[in-house]
């Protein structure tokens, strides 16, 4: 059992946040796909990185495929948007219309897939900061296939420190076609903190 | 709208059910407010009490809110029930017209509030 870095109350109206942005992100992906996306209750925990890394299976051969997407202002970290099995695959295969029957994406493929982190963390990225009112830019989202290891690697992602790890756990899926993605976000310590009063002034509003 | 009303926020949300809960308090002091945390509990308060208004939310452990919007209609058929969601899909908007509910996009604020109260103004 992981422990929590946040109290359960901050995970809640975060999770929420994330829960309204993802809302919009299905609206967007419904469009594209026209098809209802299916969404299952978000749950947001906060962990260490050890825990964390743990939690994703990085002990095990686990292959992933992830868009990543810093960000920065009030607070900053990296933001990933993983796939588990072949759910990044059929997906594109969905939104693109043909099979990707390869082991690895294509170039187009890979493009895809990044569009669709564009849209589902920058919704995410747009509901928090409009709901707090605080200032938060997003880079332009890369993508980072391979070991999950690798993937949440601090050295590739340019941490100066063992981040804290956030990370909202929710299934959508497309009739028929189970879709697994998963966000974390790892964040400094002091950046966390940062998200902390953020979200302890907004809670206080409405105590 | 000076008398009181009874109102049920139905939400596992315990961020969404603070900000409803403060918004009645800010502008009907006097109306009774009950949470209920998910639709198990929301059908038992439904049984056991009169509601004017019911907030219901769609994404929930277990049921839905569109799997228990016809039961609390039955139950309450004098509630305005209205659906709060962030899940704002076309498809998803539909299905709740269709029963007949009214539909409203999160984040909750107090203008979408005060438009649902005042639907019997």
């Amino acid at each position: 059992m992981e422990q929590q870095i946040l109290p359960e109350d901050y995970c809640d109206t975060l999770g929420e946040l994330f829960n309204i942005g993802m809302g919009k992100a299905a609206c967007s992906l419904s469009e594209m796909l026209n098809d209802e996306i299916i969404l299952t209750v978000p749950k947001l925990d906060s962990m260490t990185y050890s825990d964390a890394m743990q939690l994703f299976g990085a002990s095990k051969d686990l292959n992933v495929d992830a868009v990543e997407q810093k960000f920065y202002g009030d607070f900053a970290g990296s933001a990933l948007l993983f796939f588990r099995g072949d759910s990044s695959k059929e997906l594109v295969k969905r939104i693109l219309g043909v099979d990707v029957d390869c082991e690895e994406l294509t170039g187009l493929e890979q493009e895809t897939l990044v569009e669709v982190g564009n849209i589902i963390l920058n919704a995410c990225f747009g509901c928090i900061a409009d709901v707090l009112d605080c200032q938060l830019e997003s880079e332009v989202p890369i993508i980072a296939c391979g070991n999950i290891h690798d993937v949440l690697s601090i050295e590739r992602m340019k941490f100066g420190e063992t981040p804290v790890v956030l990370t909202l756990s929710m299934t959508f899926s497309l009739p028929n076609k189970l879709i697994q993605g998963q966000i974390s976000l790892l964040m400094t310590t002091a950046s966390v903190n940062n998200l902390v009063k953020e979200l302890e002034r907004y809670i206080q509003l409405y105590v | 709208m000076g008398s009181c009303k009874h109102v049920l926020i139905v939400d596992d949300s315990k961020l969404t059910r603070m900000i409803i809960s403060k918004i009645i308090e800010e502008n009907f002091a006097d109306w009774v407010v009950i949470e209920a945390v998910d639709a198990t509990s929301a059908i038992e308060q439904a049984q056991q009490n009169e509601f004017d208004f019911i907030t219901l939310d769609y994404n929930m452990p277990g049921l839905s809110g569109y799997d228990i919007y016809p039961i609390l209609h039955e139950l309450q058929s004098e509630a305005q029930i209205a659906v709060f969601t962030a899940n704002i899909q076309k498809a998803v908007k539909a299905k709740f017209e269709a029963l007949g509910a009214s539909f409203y996009c999160k984040p909750i604020n107090q203008d979408v509030m005060l438009d649902f109260f005042a639907v019997e103004a």
